[in-house]
């Protein structure tokens, strides 16, 4: 195969990074079958096969555009991903996107260990040990047990979602600042 | 007067609409499916928006797909696209929606 479709086919493979590799050869294979086929059915030159294919870093975007956005999963790997595609740069954004994501995290961490606590109380409350690890004070009532356990799990549940919440936030503001 | 902003938001739900109808009559591979759109300038698209589209049905479980050697001498394997069960129930529903659609435009007019 010529070699301007060589270079072309790697542009597009090196731009579809946060694709399994296996993914990534069959779009290539695809790709590549496309060429050849246009090749043979038509009288077009393969400088206008490439040109109609549009340009690689952006056929390659295409494909990895949608998969970066839609988990909904925090991953920080997803994020870093996410910020070079986008390339994301700019002052507000250094404050921002940091700000956003490490909230969100937080948040996310938070839940879980809540939930951890949650279940802990139940046992030390059952058993009356004496083991003050969870003690829930809302300052005008100190629930106890299994009351204080179903508080604790709704805050994680509230923590979770303005987790989730923010983390698309984040990918809506990367997303719009590119724009 | 610019029509072609009206189009290109109404060839978006209808591409994936048109790529399940033909693919629903037989297997198709994508150059394929392109030449077929391609015949109608109303619907026609760029690989570009075609091949990351059908990426998405496979995903989306609408399709699948599998390799295979062209019978002709000389040209490159050919990735084949196939409708899933789910696919046909998803393109019934469109089906439905495309028809109470015509029918509400039929008496707007």
């Amino acid at each position: 195969m010529e070699e301007v479709v060589n270079q072309y086919l790697d542009v597009v493979f090196n731009n579809l990074k946060p694709l399994r590799i296996s993914e990534k050869t069959d779009i290539i294979n695809e790709i590549k079958s496309h060429i050849k086929e246009k090749q043979q059915n038509s009288s077009e030159s393969i400088e206008q096969i490439l040109s109609d294919l549009g340009d690689p870093k952006e056929l390659a975007k295409s494909y990895v555009g949608d998969k970066l956005l839609e988990k909904d999963r925090i991953n920080l790997n997803q994020l870093v991903k996410l910020i070079g595609h986008y390339s994301v740069t700019g002052l507000t954004s250094i404050i921002v996107v940091p700000t956003l994501g490490l909230t969100s995290i937080i948040f996310s961490i938070t839940s879980i260990l809540l939930v951890g606590l949650a279940i802990i109380n139940i046992p030390i409350w059952f058993f009356k040990l004496d083991i003050p690890w969870t003690i829930v004070n809302l300052v005008f009532w100190q629930p106890k047990g299994i009351i204080a356990s179903i508080i604790i799990l709704m805050v994680a549940y509230g923590l979770y979602w303005a987790s989730k919440w923010l983390w698309r936030l984040l990918k809506a503001y990367i997303v719009h600042i590119k724009r | 007067m610019d029509i072609s902003d009206w189009r290109t938001q109404l060839r978006k739900g209808i591409l994936e609409y048109c790529i399940l109808l033909l693919v629903k009559k037989k297997d198709r591979y994508g150059y394929e499916l392109i030449q077929e759109i391609d015949a109608y300038e109303i619907i026609s698209a760029k690989e570009s928006t075609i091949y990351p589209l059908l990426r998405r049905l496979l995903k989306e479980e609408y399709l699948e797909s599998y390799w295979q050697d062209a019978v002709e001498e000389g040209l490159p394997p050919r990735k084949y696209y196939k409708i899933t069960i789910k696919g046909v129930t998803y393109l019934e529903l469109m089906n439905e929606d495309w028809q109470t659609l015509m029918n509400v435009i039929d008496k707007l007019k």
